[in-house]
């Protein structure tokens, strides 16, 4: 185990790091905070890593939670997986259960964006029973919208035309209006170092995994959480999703984009009032703990936008 | 004659909503206030209708017509043309988009500027001499020996291109284009007057669409960006209503 000082919280926090060794190969894992707070598993978005947390994890930290920020197989400075990318969310889901089994984490509050997100979805109707809270932001329970075969296309390199390009601007056309510019360049710079490989395999994965019927059978407290300027989702499914699951809410964040951890300077603020709330929400309390301030509002029905445009350019 | 209004002049910004009816009636409805609003003696000289597949609104809905102009230039020697495209929203599913072109008889067509038309002869002369001291889109186009192909408003562009040059903008060029990307009008409009350059998003969100290459397409993504930008600062000379709004520094691909 490694131990680095965190610069950026003043005294606020202990990073540790973990190579874990799962299915023989290595799995790096950041551990923020103190060793005894409330676990927090935060999982990353498509193609990128745990460094998606860098800003997030030790405030969070310094709100009580022990932060666990793996990189997924192939991600960051986890080895890939030994069968190759993976394209099934399902098996992300269970090396996150894998990483804290092997921690000797039994309960924690999960929290995940876009593919991140559906693991989180996965998580909650695969083990909800461990899960104090789940926090799953920009993702439904059923595929997304995606061109699988576009993408199945671009795993070969010549079928991807300024792939670097795309990403970036792609990054950029996601973060929401009321972020700065500054931040905007730096979300969308940070988000062109993905493995194309890796992160087309993870989006094909957003388009085929589907735990819908699970959903009436989630035990833990459920919180699906939008950006109002996510061209990637589609807000009105994930709220009927939220209103599927027994202790489900539904939060819409104004001005946000498709990555709220790292474009909300109150984020960990943000999900801990989410924590909070949910463990003593009742199934009948949506509307009223989704309209507090600072933690978004009640969904008005934004409109169902795709990203069409892309997907034609690549099927 | 009257001062030409501007590209990005909103229309209909007090019109009453209209009642339900055909989606033909509901168009002839919308020219008739448009053509009202213009207070000139304008006359409509086309009319292109599309609905989202609603053929008919619910009775007792109501229907509330927006319209923004898109482009105006002079023609036939003294007639000037228009072009609006009207937008009307059911309170329900419906919704339809018409783009119309009134003409009116004028004076003096040297009144009008050539880049209130984007995509006439002169619009595109003034974008391929921007383009051609871009030394930014240059670099991005060093690798490209091909046309860009867009099309605003149905009207087409063709940038020909070879090893960083631009050797022509115009409507039509010999080969054709490699691939079209269409801008409908009053998407080219929100385009050029937003606060700063929102291409992708529109891309993503499905308001423009592109035929042919879509290899060549993907891999002009930053220059068709870099295009828009000009298309900005052109519009910002050329006092479009809305352009204000234009961040000064608004060259996104650096």
């Amino acid at each position: 185990m490694t131990t680095l000082n965190h610069t950026n919280a003043p005294a606020a926090t202990t990073l540790r790091a973990h190579q874990l060794i799962i299915d023989d190969r290595i799995a790096f894992v950041e551990d923020w905070g103190d060793i005894d707070a409330t676990p927090l598993l935060a999982v990353h978005t498509a193609g990128q890593s745990g460094v998606q947390y860098r800003h997030v994890a030790a405030d969070l930290a310094a709100l009580g939670y022990r932060v666990i920020v793996p990189d997924l197989p192939g991600h960051g400075r986890t080895e890939p997986a030994k069968n190759g990318p993976v394209t099934d969310l399902g098996e992300y889901a269970r090396f996150g259960l894998t990483v804290l089994d092997q921690l000797g984490i039994d309960r924690f509050v999960a929290v995940g964006c876009s593919i991140g997100g559906k693991i989180t979805i996965d998580l909650a109707v695969r083990v909800g029973d461990r899960i104090i809270a789940a926090i799953a932001m920009a993702a439904g329970s059923r595929p997304g919208h995606v061109s699988l075969r576009g993408l199945t296309r671009e795993l070969v390199d010549i079928s991807t035309p300024s792939r670097g390009d795309r990403t970036y601007w792609g990054t950029r056309a996601v973060v929401g209006s009321a972020i700065d510019e500054e931040r905007r360049e730096l979300i969308a710079r940070m988000h062109c170092r993905e493995d194309p490989i890796v992160s087309n395999s993870d989006l094909i994965g957003w388009g085929r995994h589907d735990v819908s019927a699970g959903l009436p059978g989630v035990t833990c407290p459920t919180v699906l959480v939008a950006g109002e300027d996510d061209l990637w989702i589609d807000t009105a499914a994930i709220r009927r999703d939220a209103e599927s699951i027994p202790r489900g809410t539904f939060v819409l964040l104004p001005g946000i984009g498709h990555y709220p951890m790292e474009e909300m300077p109150d984020f960990a603020e943000a999900v801990d009032s989410w924590v909070r709330s949910a463990g003593t929400r009742g199934a009948d309390s949506r509307s009223a703990d989704s309209r507090r301030a600072g933690a978004g509002a009640v969904d008005t029905g934004s409109a169902d936008r795709r990203t069409e445009e892309l997907e034609a350019a690549r099927s | 004659m009257t001062t030409p209004l501007k590209p990005g002049h909103r229309l209909l910004a007090d019109a009453a909503p209209l009642a339900a009816a055909s989606p033909l009636a509901l168009a002839d409805s919308a020219a008739e206030a448009i053509g009202h609003e213009l207070g000139r003696s304008v006359r409509l000289v086309s009319a292109e209708l599309e609905t989202n597949g609603e053929a008919q609104t619910d009775d007792g809905e109501l229907v509330s017509p927006s319209a923004v102009v898109t482009a105006v230039l002079p023609q036939k020697g003294q007639e000037l043309r228009t072009e609006v495209t009207a937008h009307l929203e059911g309170e329900a599913a419906y919704s339809a988009s018409v783009r119309f072109a009134f003409a009116e008889a004028i004076d003096n067509s040297d009144d009008v500027s050539d880049l209130f038309c984007p995509g006439s002869a002169g619009w595109n002369s003034a974008l391929r001499d921007r383009l051609r001291e871009d030394s930014e889109f240059s670099t991005l186009i060093e690798a490209y020996d091909g046309t860009i192909g867009i099309a605003i408003g149905g009207r087409p562009v063709h940038f020909r291109c070879y090893r960083g040059h631009v050797l022509e903008v115009v409507a039509r060029s010999i080969l054709g284009a490699d691939f079209v990307l269409s801008i409908p009008g009053d998407v080219f409009i929100d385009l050029v007057t937003a606060e700063r350059n929102r291409f992708m998003e529109t891309a993503m969100s499905g308001r423009m669409r592109s035929s042919g290459s879509g290899y060549e397409y993907l891999r002009m993504t930053s220059a068709l960006i870099r295009i828009i930008d000009h298309a900005r600062a052109m519009a910002v000379t050329a006092g479009y209503v809305g352009s204000e709004r234009v961040l000064e520094t608004n060259l996104q691909v650096a």
